[in-house]
């Protein structure tokens, strides 16, 4: 049981985080009711119960195009940075001190330092090289973005790994790369997914670089959605965002499923 | 050997992240010194100009009120999850991370139709203040408060619970076993010890805070301009390179600092407190 440990003040912040929790879910629930609105405009109570903005989005030719551009740039972005990731993360395990602690500082800066300063930099040097509005372009700048997170999520995982275990396949003869991909990779695999769903729900959610680096050409979800939200709020939006909070609580719910799970195999 | 250890490892990584991040901010750098001849007029222009002051003040300004309000809902937060069972603060942190883990955009969008003028929240608030008009809370400075709290909560509410939960319940039984009432307990035991968690929390929000962008330009509506609605604006707008390429180092050299300042927080006091920004 609980314990109250410091009398009112516990009930009060007991008030005060349910509130917080609330303010922070409800936002997000609104959009169950808003999406099912019949009519053009977002009501609440909706007018009725209505799934064709549901329909009406799969129908739209370039949502929909947008759609499956995000899951590309999203896939490619997770897999770049999932590989390169999980490379770094055993490299760094390997490094010397002075090595680990200068990788770490160019590898970790993507995360702490502004997204929007970021998006500028790298338009200003794609704006030179023609890569504006190219998906490729985009896979690469969300690559470099959630490259920390497979990072964490790989080191933690080979923090609880047996160390020795790869070390004693190359002594009973196994070549470096066998040991890595037959001993140390199924050791960490749930870090390794964790990282990479992780990586995939940041790109396809992102939408800084996106509005930089979309151009005209390759406009992903997000970047449509925020030209949507600017221009014209119609049901069809919120339509879409129950979808996307379906798909990533379904996702990070996976991602913190596997992170407890890396955990406990220590 | 002539290469360091896992090097060969690490190369694929900081290859991509020197190529399309190191190098376009070294560019950038450049860029704010003049687009032809070497000057300090960017910067010049940017602390010259009373309206350019204007933005770095709302900016602080605003960034200071989310992250006080970030600490009044999130330190509750952080200390129910703290003082919870196993199994109900799996289930609160989940609550927690889940709207961490949902599209800024689908909050941004909820919030302009929660806080439009003649929305419930609107004529609440006018309630609250006793006036019969609906005040208005959109397309302003409270809006874009509203809407950055909401996104940043998470990143006070771990660091909060890290260093609740470090804490020995030995120190309060003792506080409470020399006659100090429950509520005694907290504000000169639990409290003052649960600092560095509170100073965590606030830096890393304060830190974010300074680069938001989305949500000023959405809640904001056009009105409000921080600094990274500013570097947009001389960039596609103006094409004013050098401006903007000295805006963001002053933002960058700001986020750095008190990301330096986190660290040295986190590392002392906080085992594996980074990992609330993830």
């Amino acid at each position: 049981m609980p314990r109250v440990e410091h009398g009112w003040v516990s009930v009060f912040f007991h008030v005060i985080a349910a509130s917080a929790l609330m303010f922070l879910l409800l936002p997000i629930a609104m959009m169950f009711p808003l999406s099912l609105e019949p009519g053009t405009m977002l009501r609440f109570p909706p007018q009725g119960v209505s799934l064709h903005w549901y329909s009406d989005y799969l129908k739209d030719g370039a949502w929909i195009a947008s759609t499956i551009l995000s899951f590309q740039v999203a896939l490619g972005a997770a897999l770049l940075a999932t590989v390169a990731g999980t490379f770094a993360a055993v490299g760094l395990a390997q490094a010397s001190p002075f090595v680990r602690n200068a990788a770490l500082l160019i590898l970790m800066s993507p995360l702490f330092l502004p997204t929007v300063v970021a998006a500028v930099a790298i338009y200003g040097v794609y704006a030179a090289l023609r890569l504006v509005g190219t998906p490729l372009g985009l896979v690469a700048a969300h690559a470099v973005l959630t490259i920390p997170f497979v990072l964490l999520n790989v080191q933690s995982a080979l923090a609880g790994a047996p160390r020795a275990l790869d070390e004693a396949a190359m002594s009973l003869g196994a070549g470096p790369v066998a040991a890595f991909w037959q001993i140390k990779v199924p050791l960490i695999r749930r870090g390794i997914a964790a990282g990479a769903i992780f990586s995939f729900l940041i790109s396809f959610d992102e939408v800084v670089i996106a509005k930089f680096l979309s151009g005209t050409q390759a406009v992903t979800l997000p970047k449509r959605m925020l030209d949507g939200i600017f221009y014209e709020m119609t049901p069809m939006l919120a339509a879409i965002s129950v979808l996307l909070v379906l798909m990533n609580a379904a996702l990070a719910l996976l991602a913190l499923a596997l992170v407890r799970g890396a955990r406990k195999d220590t | 050997m002539s290469t360091p250890r896992g090097l060969g490892l690490l190369a694929p990584a900081l290859l991509l992240v020197c190529v399309l991040f190191i190098v376009p901010l070294v560019r950038l750098a450049g860029l704010s010194l003049g687009e032809t001849t070497l000057s300090l007029h960017a910067y010049a222009e940017l602390f010259g100009a009373w309206s350019y002051g204007g933005i770095l003040l709302r900016t602080l300004r605003i960034s200071a009120a989310v992250v006080v309000g970030c600490l009044l809902l999130g330190y509750p937060i952080g200390y129910v999850l703290a003082f919870s069972t196993p199994r109900r603060r799996a289930l609160l942190s989940l609550l927690v991370l889940l709207p961490f883990w949902t599209s800024v955009l689908v909050r941004n969008f909820a919030w302009i139709y929660l806080l439009r003028d003649g929305g419930v929240a609107s004529s609440f608030a006018g309630t609250l203040v006793g006036s019969d008009q609906p005040v208005q809370l959109l397309y302003n400075e409270i809006g874009v408060m509203i809407g950055m709290i909401n996104t940043l909560l998470p990143f006070s509410v771990f660091p909060v619970f890290v260093a609740l939960a470090a804490q020995e319940r030995t120190l309060r039984e003792a506080a409470a076993s020399l006659g100090a009432s429950p509520a005694r307990v907290f504000w000169t035991v639990t409290l003052p010890l649960s600092r560095a968690g509170i100073y965590a929390g606030a830096l890393l929000a304060f830190a974010t805070a300074l680069g938001f962008f989305i949500t000023p330009a959405l809640l904001g509506g056009g009105r409000v301009l921080m600094a990274a609605t500013f570097i947009t604006q001389q960039v596609e707008e103006f094409l004013n390179w050098p401006l903007a390429a000295a805006a963001s180092l002053i933002l960058l050299a700001a986020v750095m600092i008190l990301v330096a300042l986190y660290r040295r927080i986190a590392a002392f006091n906080l085992p594996g407190g980074e990992h609330a920004a993830g």
